[in-house]
């Protein structure tokens, strides 16, 4: 009978030596081989195997806020706040205890602070520096935000924004990811959505914004927004900065060229379905849903055979439930998933399509 | 493919680690013990939930953890009667039934950096170049001036730690905010 003490150490090795790579299918099969033999072995591999999961989650909640630079070997590092006019100009910060007095003396009242030390460095995550209202969703996570004027947000996988409402303004960071804003009648206070370089502003509405990449899609479902770019200047021609989204209107902005199209209401509404947890397809090609999936599961689908990634696939799925998705996908369409630990993979199946 | 038996896991069981070791650690000494308990029941756990998912995760928990704990008792001989009384007055009902409150992002952010925190230095860097600066071992061995095998090393390490530190015990009065993992691994080497 193995100890715990021998069970843990293994199962610990096994994951080290998973996560260090290379992988092949011959250790994938050697892995499962091992947590076939007990109870005790997927015990102990389940628990260890959840914390190692929940601390990559770090990863995905690092875009927002700082950056963090800290080499252990190198005494400096350099971290630069959001976009608070003061941080923008942050000093190297050398080790020690002076440094981080020095730059908290020069980064403006840090609501939130979270110090990390690594390798004799402090590394500061400036979140929320003069922006207390920060909101994060982990991976497959979706958030419903009440905002005291009464508008209310909603916030998808693996997104983080701030609210900062003051007298004369409502406005919300996009740092990355997706929300939807329901915005409550305020004529004395414009609704603003800073998504990067450009800023979306709500004329009494329902609308949507993704960032990622520094891409910025826009769905309005009820009322008019307006997008300009951010900060005073504008380098684009009046008529394109200021024009007035109606509802319907899906734009997808990519560096300076936003493409535009018109949507029903009822294609408005599916496409704005995740704010219930369920994905919409419509003659979608596999290659994209296949994305949108992974945006919600920690388990990532990937296709091995490019062939199959045009599959037109319609259907409504709940976003964080993979297994109806593949199953749908094994039955109706020449497809076949292989599924691994953290993983599927998809390919050509020999099957005709039924 | 099932919502796997390692989901339903993660998502009914490990959340109650902390209470779980509460329970335990008020009727033994010994936090390794506590810890071989513990695992104990999460096999005992685990072979039921592959037969059949249980419909209350959280009272079949401790329902498992009760009945180990009387077992053990009866193999030792130690059946005193105010710990059955203990273990049978037990009231998890109004436990079992409220919901466990949903940590906001921001929570889970902090909870996150402070289970970083609670790594030995070393480890620490290793853990966090991998995890979340995404850095290849070569690396990470690099940077440290440390060998490959070392930085595989202090990753095993840190990812015992780390369940250790998200699942199991607040700091124990006792051991001055040391787990008994790390205890553990003290008394190894």
């Amino acid at each position: 009978m193995e100890s715990r003490e021998h069970l843990e150490q293994a199962a610990a090795m096994w994951i080290a030596r998973r996560d260090a790579g290379p992988w092949t299918a011959e250790d994938a099969a050697a892995l499962h081989s091992w947590l076939a033999e007990s109870a005790g072995h997927r015990a102990a591999y389940y628990r260890l195997n959840a914390a190692w999961h929940e601390a990559g989650r770090l990863n995905a909640l690092k875009g927002s806020g700082a950056s963090i630079g800290a080499s252990p070997k190198q005494p400096t590092g350099v971290v630069e706040a959001p976009d608070s006019g003061h941080a923008r100009s942050q000093p190297r910060v050398a080790r020690g205890r002076q440094a981080i007095r020095h730059l908290l003396k020069s980064a403006v009242a840090i609501a939130a602070t979270l110090l990390i030390h690594i390798g004799g460095a402090a590394i500061l995550w400036l979140h929320g520096a003069h922006h207390p209202n920060l909101y994060i969703t982990a991976l497959g996570e979706l958030e419903s935000i009440p905002m005291p004027d009464g508008s209310r947000v909603t916030l998808n996988t693996a997104s983080s924004l701030r609210i900062d409402l003051k007298r004369g303004m409502r406005r919300i960071d996009l740092d990355h990811g997706e929300a939807f804003f329901e915005v409550a009648k305020d004529p004395t206070r414009p609704f603003i959505v800073a998504a990067g370089d450009r800023t979306i502003i709500a004329v009494g509405t329902q609308f949507s914004v993704r960032r990622e990449n520094g891409d910025v899609r826009v769905v309005v479902s009820e009322g008019t927004v307006r997008m300009e770019p951010s900060g005073r200047e504008s380098t684009q021609p009046r008529g394109t900065a200021n024009a007035l989204w109606p509802a319907g209107t899906v734009a997808l902005v990519q560096g300076d060229s936003v493409l535009l199209q018109k949507e029903a209401t009822a294609e408005i509404d599916e496409s704005l379905s995740w704010r219930i947890g369920l994905l919409t397809f419509h003659d979608t090609p596999l290659g994209s849903v296949v994305a949108e999936f992974n945006r919600y599961n920690a388990r990532k689908v990937l296709i091995q055979d490019p062939g199959i990634a045009v599959i037109p696939i319609s259907g409504v799925f709940r976003a964080t439930h993979l297994a109806p998705f593949i199953h749908l996908l094994e039955q109706r369409f020449a497809v076949q998933a292989t599924v691994e630990d953290d993983r599927v993979l998809l390919s050509a199946s020999e099957r005709a399509a039924q | 493919m099932e919502d796997t038996v390692e989901d339903w896991f993660r998502r009914e069981i490990l959340p109650h680690e902390a209470a779980l070791v509460r329970f335990l650690s008020r009727r033994r000494a010994s936090p390794m013990e506590v810890q071989d308990i513990r695992h104990d029941i999460y096999v005992r756990v685990l072979e039921a939930a592959e037969r059949q998912r249980p419909l209350t995760p959280k009272a079949f928990l401790f329902s498992v953890a009760r009945h180990l704990l009387i077992d053990r008792a009866r193999r030792e001989r130690i059946v005193s009667i105010d710990l059955r009384a203990d273990l049978d007055g037990l009231n998890l009902l109004i436990d079992d039934l409220s919901p466990e409150r949903r940590a906001t992002g921001r929570e889970q952010l902090q909870r996150l950096t402070e289970l970083f925190e609670r790594l030995p230095a070393r480890c620490r860097e290793v853990v966090w170049m991998r995890r979340v600066e995404d850095l290849p071992q070569k690396e990470i061995a690099r940077r440290l001036g440390i060998a490959e095998a070392t930085v595989e090393k202090h990753l095993v390490r840190g990812i015992r730690l780390l369940a250790d530190a998200l699942y199991g015990t607040e700091r124990s009065k006792r051991n001055e905010g040391v787990s008994p993992l790390e205890l553990e691994l003290k008394h190894g080497e």
